[in-house]
């Protein structure tokens, strides 16, 4: 297990607000997924970026890992509707998120991989208070929630400075810290350390390692990717594996020995023993 | 990349008088002064001038005793002065009107070409002391209260369907684009160079305006997943 890592114990956090209450016991279900380009004019068959996705998310955390353009970016934006899918169905803690977009999106943190993409105001205070608008209306208070918040998240000495002028780290960690001000009940994370140091990718896994809330993750970094109690392998569109941490290190070999387009058959058929996952 | 924020500033927190100073009436102050300045003050002031002194230029001059460029001048000398009691440096100053300088020339070139001097300077420092009054106002108000105080100047518009808060949104996600696409032109620019390419004005246009169209997919992607969309 060169990827290991000792992990805590932590189960899925308090529901967040929205339209509808999320239910954590309800996990997050993917059924007969599929999402299709569709072909110009009729002239060129549909492209599918994921195919026939099945699988149920109950753990505390979840790593989505596969080599660049596999879909791992599309599987993470179905979680909140960010891409819809062209068959089947997506259910995060009880909410349709194709019937209930809103309460997903309330109910679905995301983290992009570029917090500059994500960081709408000039600072990371009133960033804050962007996502605390709706929970306070009064704005001596907002922004008294906004100070604690980012106190808690080490930016107290950083939340009146421009998010230009902040390192990647520090942006990361606002974005983190302005997704959980809405309280979600689930965190998606897209390659949240493509863009850290050492230092800061250390800190950004440490503040993920004490949340309550479920949290799933893609990523290419596969020390975070062990900090996860369970792994999806996603390729060409396809779950072609699901298991434990101890597939990062078969998932590892296949990635430094394979070459583009080999077949994923050394990971294919992989299955949770204990758990509810189906790779297909 | 710093430079993609220094067209308008960023607030930076003080105590100071300006500070303190409510939004409503900082902005009111700012929209009165580019009132004043753009009414004929000038003629105003030289026929009370002529009235209270008894000097004149003659019945039907047109010529003033108050010179057109005076009263914009002196208004960017007491907005500077106030300026610095709230820490606005010169280099923040100039971080304003830098950018601006192109068409500060273009202004220029026209009323000097047209035989106006005096109606040129008047126009040129009235633009720089309304950018200069904005900087104050931006400088010594969070973003988040200029949001607060223009949706509560909109509320009254509800009755006829307008959402406040999404006007106030929309606002602020421009006023955060304008700096952004301004550093997207200087990073097209410093690419270029880097491979040894000098790039005229319609050959930076395309990867600026696909830059644009990234970063308000990528922009409206990210108030999407926060909801508020």
């Amino acid at each position: 297990m060169i990827f290991s890592r000792a992990r805590r114990d932590r189960s899925p956090g308090p529901a967040g607000h929205g339209d509808e209450r999320p239910d954590p016991a309800q996990g997050i279900v993917l059924d007969g997924v599929d999402v299709l380009l569709p072909g110009v004019d009729g002239q060129r068959e549909d492209t599918a970026i994921l195919r026939g996705v099945t699988t149920r998310l109950d753990g505390p955390r979840t790593a989505v890992v596969g080599l660049n353009g596999s879909g791992k970016s599309t599987l993470l934006r179905l979680l909140n509707g960010l891409v819809s899918p062209s068959n089947g169905t997506v259910s995060v803690h009880g909410i349709d998120v194709a019937a209930s977009r809103k309460a997903a999106r309330a109910a679905v943190g995301f983290v992009f991989t570029d917090p500059l993409a994500q960081l709408l105001m000039p600072t990371p205070l009133e960033d804050v208070e962007l996502s605390l608008r709706d929970g306070y209306p009064d704005s001596a208070q907002r922004r008294r929630r906004a100070v604690e918040l980012l106190t808690e998240a080490g930016l107290a000495d950083r939340m009146h400075h421009s998010v230009h002028d902040l390192s990647g780290g520090q942006r990361q960690l606002t974005a983190l810290t302005a997704v959980l001000a809405v309280e979600p009940s689930v965190l998606v994370l897209d390659e949240p350390t493509t863009l850290l140091d050492l230092r800061n990718r250390a800190r950004l896994i440490d503040r993920l390692d004490r949340l309550p809330q479920q949290v799933v993750i893609a990523t290419h970094d596969l020390g975070l990717a062990a900090t996860a109690d369970r792994i999806l392998v996603v390729h060409e569109g396809r779950l072609v594996a699901d298991g434990g941490p101890e597939l990062l290190d078969r998932y590892h070999e296949w990635c430094v020995s394979g070459f583009p387009g080999e077949e994923a058959s050394a990971l294919e058929g992989t299955q949770q023993d204990d758990g509810p996952g189906v790779a297909r | 990349m710093s430079g993609r924020r220094e067209l308008f500033g960023t607030y930076r927190p003080a105590g100071t008088w300006l500070h303190r100073m409510p939004v409503a009436v900082k902005g009111l102050s700012v929209l009165l002064l580019t009132l004043f300045l753009v009414l004929p003050m000038d003629r105003w002031l030289s026929d009370l001038l002529e009235v209270a002194t008894g000097l004149g230029t003659g019945p039907g001059s047109d010529a003033l005793l108050v010179p057109r460029w005076a009263i914009p001048l002196s208004c960017i000398a007491a907005i500077i002065l106030a300026g610095a009691t709230a820490g606005l440096t010169m280099r923040s100053w100039w971080n304003t009107l830098r950018p601006a300088a192109p068409v500060f020339v273009l202004l220029a070139a026209y009323h000097l070409l047209m035989g106006t001097p005096q109606r040129g300077a008047a126009v040129l420092l009235t633009v720089i002391a309304a950018m200069l009054a904005t900087r104050v106002l931006l400088e010594t108000t969070p973003q988040a209260a200029l949001m607060d105080g223009l949706v509560r100047l909109l509320t009254p518009l509800k009755i006829v369907g307008l959402q406040p808060a999404r006007v106030g949104l929309a606002i602020q996600i421009m006023l955060r684009a304008i700096p952004y696409l301004l550093g997207v032109l200087e990073d097209i620019r410093q690419a270029a160079a880097a491979r040894g390419i000098r790039m005229g004005p319609v050959r930076v246009a395309t990867p600026a305006v696909i830059a644009a169209v990234a970063h308000a997919q990528r922009t409206g992607e990210a108030l999407a997943a926060r909801g508020l969309d």
